[in-house]
């Protein structure tokens, strides 16, 4: 029983150690794609993902988020485990992995495992090691829950491919938008190192959709969104894509994959394998906000580019926390700048689902984002003489353009009014924010009160309106408007050279 | 009212049950009473208030009308609208019965898309009930814990404000095919019993059953700590924000939740 003990304490200072150095990651959604469960095997997933817990600082625990080992080769500036740190180095066996794993499962801690690592060694030995911890949770340990796992960068292409077969979800962490970035901050990183992944995963998932019908991935929002924008079905935008991605106009760019050699089902795989398909829920990716002095645009720009081109699930940013001591970084007296990723996730939003593009949330002439206003106001305020908006006949798309109208209220509308005349009243019981919509929208021809279309009027009564109402998660205890401004003014000092996302 | 103006509305009182509301509103219907005239209610434990110059039926549930009434929904209306039409069934709101049945006029003539039709007051009521459920399951879906107990049976203890039992329990039989489980509803005393490879199945739990159930094992007091460590070193202290958290995770979730203890 002593010995039991021992283990177990070893065990939890691991956990301890691997998950400490693992909170740096933000993406923790066990989203994307639904797997019922099967006789002899543990677990199921939900296409709209399940959170588990909410840790102090108010993010959702989905999934056991830890890293293989954090030893690690490569010296990043901003991260915890570069080499250069001084801190208690160790790792997790697989077993170890797959026993926490299943044991958190069952006690429905968990939606699954998130499986990142410090480069030990090399990365196509840490990338081995990945795939032999997620084949033994699937394979011995009948693991059918969620798994995300790191594509690591520099990894061989085959390898890559291989972990696609074992994980829900990969990602790759682009971490800075720009080249001259990560050439600061991440000295042993390079964009081929982490664009050649993300493109392998990319084709992986394509071509895994085409071997094995829709179990090779589903697409993602952005996509939909354009699908809907374009108003072609899901067949067409899938055949568009095809000349798109493996027709003429990408031979150019991509030979140095092709010479990676071509996609195809390993004959090693089981059938149960094959079923789950190649990385069903797709892949994600993870910037960095304010660790190097690029402007909110050039970010959007890059993300716009990822969802397009890569056709990435979801992008994350993580305001920078300075955990290491380094000249190369920045000083944040106002601690992370949350409100500036609160509004890259906001844009994001708009990318996504609303069908707007980067150049009309941002321009080159207005590289950031406005502190006082969110993205979509701030939109519409540049863009008054697209309102007012009648609510009985603007189609899908003009309803989303409305500050307080969402994708959820939009299709409300377009619902109920199939049914009845919509008035104020009703539009407030749809979910419609009024105090926001009221200066953009008509019912039957009328507004709710005489406003004036003038951008100072709303503006000063938009917020009157939302005086001191920040999200709640920008109103913790540790948290003032004051620090937010002093940030903001210090993020838009010397922007960098910003260089279009290519391969 | 005045009396003798007109009819006296009617009201059937049903047990707070799938069964007994889905009975009642077959009662009702049967009667051809005139819809406006019809009220459902589920009377409190305690008794609640009555209402004058109404008469009283007490509804005796009928396994047999509540199966006809869901399958004249599910054919003449669509399967959707009644699984949302169930779905409102669950809710701890006592006026649930009576918007059911004043929603079903408008289903039999518009057919699917009635639940559209959100500015009707007796739909837009079934829409934020069947709402109201799906997302409080939901939720548990997540902050349900179980705890591993002798001979490896895992109990799960939880007091939801909806009725949600029959709402998780497919959830949890579909994810652990293999385990021998109950999840309990500590206010209802009702409990969903899953044996390995079995369909579940749904009883009263009394008390004496209630106390037997807290013989935790030494291996399960190891993850329980290894868990709390990992929800307290994943947290980033830059980033502190409690309320935030208590937004997302409120208070009378965390009453069984072996991280919050």
């Amino acid at each position: 029983m002593a010995v039991v003990y021992q283990e177990n304490m070893g065990l939890m200072e691991k956990l301890r150690i691997l998950s400490d150095s693992a909170k740096y990651d933000v993406a923790c959604t066990s989203s994307g794609v639904d797997r019922k469960g099967a006789a002899l095997n543990m677990g199921n997933t939900a296409a709209c993902g399940i959170c588990h817990s909410f840790s102090a600082d108010g993010r959702c625990i989905s999934l056991l988020k830890i890293l293989l080992t954090n030893e690690c080769i490569y010296d990043c500036k901003y991260c915890i485990n570069r080499s250069s740190n001084d801190i208690i180095r160790t790792s997790f066996t697989p077993e170890e992995v797959c026993t926490l794993t299943s044991e958190f499962y069952r006690r429905n801690y968990i939606e699954g495992l998130f499986l990142s690592s410090g480069v030990q060694h090399s990365p196509d030995r840490t990338m081995e090691q990945i795939i032999k911890t997620l084949r033994l949770l699937r394979e011995t340990y009948h693991f059918n829950g969620y798994i995300h796992c790191k594509a690591i960068p520099g990894a061989d292409g085959n390898l890559v491919e291989m972990a696609g077969w074992y994980a829900d979800r990969m990602s790759v962490n682009l971490e800075l938008v720009t080249a001259e970035g990560l050439k600061r901050l991440a000295p042993h990183k390079n964009r081929k190192n982490i664009l050649l992944p993300m493109r392998k995963i990319q084709d992986g998932i394509e071509e895994g959709r085409q071997m094995l019908g829709f179990c090779g991935g589903s697409k993602g929002a952005y996509w939909h969104t354009q699908r809907r924008l374009s108003g072609k079905t899901e067949k067409e935008k899938l055949e568009e894509d095809t000349v798109r991605l493996f027709g003429k106009e990408r031979e150019k760019t991509s030979d140095a994959l092709d010479a990676a050699g071509g996609f195809k089902v390993p004959s090693v795989l089981s059938d149960s394998v094959k079923q789950r398909g190649f990385v069903p829920a797709g892949q994600s990716t993870q910037i960095i906000i304010g660790a190097t002095p690029e402007t909110d645009f050039e970010v959007m720009s890059v993300v716009e580019a990822l969802y397009r081109r890569f056709d990435l699930k979801r992008v994350f940013y993580s305001a920078f926390v300075r955990v290491n001591d380094d000249a190369n970084l920045p000083v944040l007296p106002g601690g992370p700048p949350l409100l500036r990723e609160h509004r890259m996730y906001q844009a994001d939003w708009l990318l996504r689902y609303y069908g707007f593009s980067a150049e009309e949330i941002l321009t080159k002439e207005r590289p950031n984002f406005n502190v006082l206003l969110d993205p979509k106001c701030n939109w519409a305020l540049g863009h008054l003489e697209m309102f007012p908006v009648e609510i009985g006949r603007a189609d899908y798309f003009q309803l989303l353009r409305v500050p307080g109208i969402g994708p959820k209220s939009a299709r409300r509308i377009v619902e109920a009014r199939k049914n009845a005349v919509l008035g104020f009243d009703d539009l407030k019981k749809l979910g419609v924010v009024l105090k926001r919509a009221l200066y953009f929208i008509t019912c039957s021809g009328q507004m709710l009160y005489p406003t004036k279309l003038e951008e100072d009027y709303i503006v000063r009564h938009l917020l009157d309106a939302s005086s001191g109402k920040f999200p709640a998660h920008l109103c913790g205890e540790k948290f003032t408007y004051r620090q937010m401004s002093l940030f903001d003014v210090g993020g838009i000092l010397d922007p960098g050279t910003g260089e279009g996302l290519c391969c | 009212m005045l009396l003798g103006q007109g009819k006296q509305n009617r009201i059937y009182e049903c047990e707070d049950t799938l069964e007994g509301i889905l009975s009642g509103i077959y009662q009702a219907w049967d009667a051809v009473y005139g819809h406006e005239y019809i009220h459902l209610t589920v009377p409190s434990a305690g008794g609640g208030d009555m209402v004058l110059f109404s008469e009283y039926h007490t509804v005796i549930p009928d396994a047999k009308q509540a199966n006809k009434v869901v399958k004249t929904i599910r054919k003449k209306v669509s399967e959707e609208v009644c699984e949302i039409l169930l779905g409102a069934l669950y809710s701890k709101n006592p006026d649930k019965a009576d918007a059911v049945y004043h929603v079903l006029p408008g289903a039999f003539c518009m057919g699917s898309r009635v639940m559209g039709n959100l500015t009707d007051p007796y739909v837009r009521a079934v829409f934020e009930m069947n709402r109201n459920v799906q997302h409080e399951a939901h939720e548990y879906l997540g902050f349900l814990r179980f705890e591993e107990q002798e001979e490896g049976i895992l109990l799960a203890r939880f007091a939801p404000k909806n009725d949600l039992l029959e709402i998780v329990a497919p959830h949890f039989e579909d994810r652990f095919p293999e385990e021998n489980f109950i999840i309990y509803d500590t206010s209802r005393k009702r409990a969903a019993f899953h044996q390995k490879n079995h369909e579940f199945f749904l009883r009263g739990l009394s008390e004496e059953e209630d106390k037997q159930f807290f013989q935790v094992t030494s291996k399960e007091m190891d993850f329980q700590k290894m868990w709390k460590l990992f929800v307290e070193t994943i947290a980033v202290e830059d980033r502190e924000n409690k309320k935030l958290q208590r937004s997302l995770l409120p208070y009378h979730f965390r009453k069984y939740m072996t991280e919050m203890h």
